[in-house]
């Protein structure tokens, strides 16, 4: 288990080729962190320059569920396996290949357990170099398979990230209320988990009030999101819900936001008790 | 209620997670004519509901309410009909068909069961802050309603490409029958029917269908621009925008933000600019992919549960359904002809 989780992490969702100029300014100004990443050619391309990789540590969120959407729509699910390969160095092909042997079975069963478990090894293959020490499971893996109940894969996968990657396994989600109440009856331990909190309940699904009994009860790290610019009351209302770290993602990330997301957004200086109302955000919306 | 999924491609996938998260739903049965795409669906849940090769055998073994159908669009009307014949309530995916002749079929079969659940899978209408776009022009917060301007794009085709979506004869037509539909059908429920076409289709990489349009749409007070296109880079994810302006304001809404402009207070808003998130509209309970368009399919089922439960129509019916077929007819014949519709062909 890593120590202190960093107090913000660079997100990286947003960034497409017209801000990859603009990213890579940003890691140098910045000098040193943590990112968050899906293992996007265009990071991968800003992290290669200069001793960047070094200063800066990675945390990966795999799989890369929208561009294997993209590419298993344009070639199916195996063409698009198979461009992925092709994308590897021959040592993780030959890991990937024993792993494919192993389970053949599966993969011609079209298995979804075992299709995940190489599709995960897949794409940690791009992340050996950076070397995780924190892998969250994409939450459309992970609320798929809390839709479909499938408590096995998600604990088999957690293991996998455990063991077979050396890194802490995290479960992004956007149902928190749901999930965790879940793990629970699985006998799921989780030691984090990425979601949206918000005092205006903002992506808390069900319900902000099911999502903060969960947290409640809830021993695991709490890693939280944000859609909406980060304000006083966002970060006291992370405070109240000890949040360990949160990820600031926009397309085109500036020092002064940096700055102001780790000394407001975190709240080791400032810890309250979890369950007490934040300030409410005064909103500029009269309905809705 | 014991509820089936027919066809089970990626969007029948997302359709089982949602029914086995909707309250009051059971996934009971899976069916595909692929045996081996009934397993791998089954291997993703933890307790697999049953799989079947038709529709008929599920029947004999499984009492169902209702079936969403989820097959490619050119099997909607075979697949919908069994399932009336049957005594099924039915969600089909959009479009409701790949032709107007197909879709007018469904309505007069839809006639003969009357008593049937009959919804389509338009899911933009189940958008909370779509739905709030609706109830601002309701409230006639922009005031007179002058002229709109709305696109929808995606990065999807650059080069020809395979499968039954290029093809014509199974899909329809391409970006506008597969995609711009969704933006279509809001367009409808916000503004009426429409009065007349004016529209031009290109291809540029596709042999047999369109990659973009520029359509020209009047309604009864005003008109607008609809551009579109699956060959534009920059987005991964589907992306609409509409914007409206009114006599007393001005409303933008995209995938991430409603923004509004006000002269005067009007609707529960202060005069001035509100930007409000998409978030702060989200009333869906579970979410599978909040960039794809989640809040709306599990509203969507959400409703057609509902509406299977309490014997009510449901939100978006077949007939607004045939009255988007019917504009997408319009938009594939007008080749930059005006091309007047009548009301009663879109009531």
């Amino acid at each position: 288990m890593i120590g202190d989780f960093p107090r913000c992490v660079l997100g990286t969702t947003r960034i497409d080729s017209t801000n990859q100029a603009s990213l890579g300014s940003f890691l140098d100004a910045a000098g040193q962190g943590t990112l968050l990443t899906d293992g996007g050619s265009l990071v991968w391309e800003a992290l290669r320059i200069g001793d960047r990789l070094r200063r800066w540590q990675v945390w990966a969120m795999v799989p890369n569920v929208a561009g294997y959407v993209r590419e298993a729509t344009d070639f199916g699910m195996f063409g698009a396996g198979w461009r992925r390969l092709r994308r590897m160095n021959p040592l993780s092909c030959g890991r990937l290949f024993l792993q494919g042997l192993l389970n053949v079975r599966g993969v011609l069963r079209r298995d979804f357990p075992t299709l995940l478990r190489l599709l995960l090894e897949l794409e940690m293959a791009n992340f050996r170099r950076a070397r995780p020490p924190v892998v969250f499971l994409h939450p459309q893996i992970t609320d798929l398979l809390l839709a479909m109940d499938h408590g096995q894969a998600l604990q088999q996968t957690l293991t996998q990230i455990r063991k077979g990657f050396g890194a802490e396994p995290g479960l992004a989600t956007n149902n928190l209320g749901t999930l965790l109440p879940r793990l629970y009856a699985w006998g799921i331990d989780v030691p984090c988990v990425l979601t949206s909190l918000h005092p205006q309940s903002y992506g808390m699904r069900p319900s902000r009030q099911a999502c903060e009994d969960c947290l409640r009860h809830f021993e695991g790290r709490i890693v939280a999101t944000l859609e909406t610019p980060l304000n006083a009351s966002v970060a006291a209302y992370w405070r109240s819900q000890e949040v360990s770290s949160s990820v600031y993602d926009v397309a085109e990330p500036n020092l002064t936001q940096w700055h102001d997301w780790q000394t407001g957004s975190c709240p080791k200086e400032a810890q309250q008790s979890r369950g007490k109302s934040a300030e409410q955000e005064v909103l500029t919306m009269g309905a809705g | 209620m014991n509820f089936a999924i027919i066809g089970l491609g990626k969007i029948g996938i997302m359709h089982a997670a949602m029914v086995r998260n909707v309250p009051g739903a059971r996934l009971a049965a899976l069916v595909d004519r692929v045996p081996q795409l009934g397993a791998h669906v089954q291997s993703m849940m933890g307790t697999p509901a049953p799989f079947f090769t038709s529709i008929a055998e599920a029947l004999r073994h499984v009492p169902l309410r209702g079936a969403f159908v989820c097959t490619p669009q050119f099997a909607h009307r075979a697949v919908a009909e069994e399932c009336l014949e049957a005594g099924l309530d039915v969600f089909v995916e959009k479009p409701l068909a790949h032709c107007l002749e197909d879709a007018e079929a469904l309505l007069a079969a839809r006639r003969q069961c009357p008593q049937a659940v009959a919804s389509v899978g338009f899911m933009k209408a189940h958008e909370g802050h779509y739905e709030e776009v609706g109830r601002l022009l309701q409230a006639k917060a922009l005031g007179d309603v002058q002229r709109f301007e709305a696109s929808c794009y995606l990065s999807q085709v650059f080069a020809p490409k395979k499968g039954w979506i290029y093809d014509r004869s199974r899909s329809g037509g391409g970006m506008v029958i597969n995609s711009t539909c969704h933006l279509l059908h809001s367009l409808l429920r916000w503004f009426g029917p429409v009065r007349a076409v004016t529209a031009m289709c290109h291809s540029i990489h596709s042999a047999e269908v369109e990659d973009m349009a520029a359509i020209e749409l009047e309604f009864a007070n005003l008109s607008g621009r609809v551009a579109t296109s699956w060959s534009e880079p920059g987005y991964n994810v589907e992306t609409s925008t509409v914007r409206i302006d009114g006599s007393t304001g001005t409303l933008e809404v995209n995938d991430r933000a409603l923004r509004l402009e006000l002269q005067q207070p009007a609707a529960g808003y202060e005069a001035g600019v509100h930007v409000l998130p998409r978030a702060a509209f989200d009333r869906a309970a579970f979410n599978l992919s909040p960039g794809y368009g989640g809040e709306g399919y599990y509203r969507e089922d959400e409703d057609f549960v509902s509406a299977c439960r309490e014997r009510r129509p449901s939100r978006v019916d077949w007939d607004e359904g045939l009255a988007v077929q019917r504009l997408i007819d319009a938009i594939y014949r007008s080749q930059g002809q005006r091309i007047e519709l009548t009301e009663e062909s879109q009531s």
